[in-house]
């Protein structure tokens, strides 16, 4: 099987023209996708739950909530905690389109394995 | 600010001038490289700060929508928690955005150079260059 086991020191016509459709196809996926990518919305939390905080996939902040207890170890260890939940809400987030993108890929090419695609993709580099 | 200068580049008229041609795009092709990664430098650099809370609270976000600090003034506390997290969200957002408006400035930059690049030398500049070079020999011949 072809699959994306590609031999970049020897490609014949006919893997080049599957290439394109493959890409064209993974083209219109992304534009799918790009929708359901701006929906998504990361959380993350610290200080033992009394600070959330909500982010988008591009990073931006979306929501910080605070908890009742949330100002009790200090302003400076509330700045740190606010700051640690920012940070695993953006990481959730970007779980969330991995997840996204491999699943739609995944239904779209089956047997694509982005990773090794990826791994391709730097060695041209 | 840096201004960009364009000046766009066309084939040149006159064949024997093809090797001076092909220097200069490989220059502006190195340049345009140079400047990417220099954009790619500044973007890393990009540091905004946001205020709430009648500065009370300080937000510095960097060029990818990263957190590198925040202060918040131990009198700010005294805020209900609803409203300090409300606060909070704001300088955070305003920090972000100044630093999304940066980062947008410094692509946009980038970008303008990289489209100032002379046309690629495709296969109709080698055809073109056949045909004159044909009727070059014909009208010689005749």
């Amino acid at each position: 099987m072809f699959g994306f086991e590609l031999d970049l020191g020897d490609l014949r016509e006919q893997d080049v023209d599957r290439s394109g459709e493959q890409a064209a196809r993974l083209e219109a996926l992304l534009a799918e996708q790009e929708e359901r990518l701006a929906e998504i919305v990361g959380t993350g939390t610290a200080a033992r739950g009394q600070v959330t905080a909500g982010a988008a996939v591009d990073g931006r902040v979306l929501e910080v909530t605070l908890g009742p207890q949330a100002t009790r170890e200090g302003s400076h260890a509330l700045a740190e905690e606010i700051l640690l939940a920012v940070r695993r809400a953006q990481e959730d987030a970007q779980r969330q389109a991995e997840v996204l993108l491999n699943t739609a890929v995944e239904e779209a090419i089956p047997g694509l394995d982005l990773a090794k695609v990826n791994e391709q993709l730097n060695r041209l580099g | 600010m840096t201004t960009v200068k364009i000046r766009t580049m066309s084939w040149p008229s006159d064949p024997s001038e093809d090797s001076h041609y092909l220097t200069e795009v490989v220059q502006r092709a190195q340049a345009a490289v140079r400047d990417l990664r220099q954009a790619e430098r500044l973007i890393a650099e990009v540091e905004c700060t946001g205020e709430a809370a009648q500065g009370m609270i300080r937000a510095k976000a960097g060029g990818h929508g990263v957190m590198r600090g925040l202060h918040i003034d131990p009198r700010a506390l005294r805020l209900d928690p609803r409203a300090l997290g409300a606060e909070v969200t704001k300088a955070i957002q305003q920090a972000q955005e100044a630093a999304a408006g940066r980062t947008g400035e410094i692509v946009a930059e980038a970008t303008a150079r990289v489209g100032a690049l002379p046309e690629p030398l495709d296969e109709t500049f080698v055809r073109h260059r056949v045909e004159s070079a044909a009727r070059d020999l014909y009208s010689g011949g005749l």
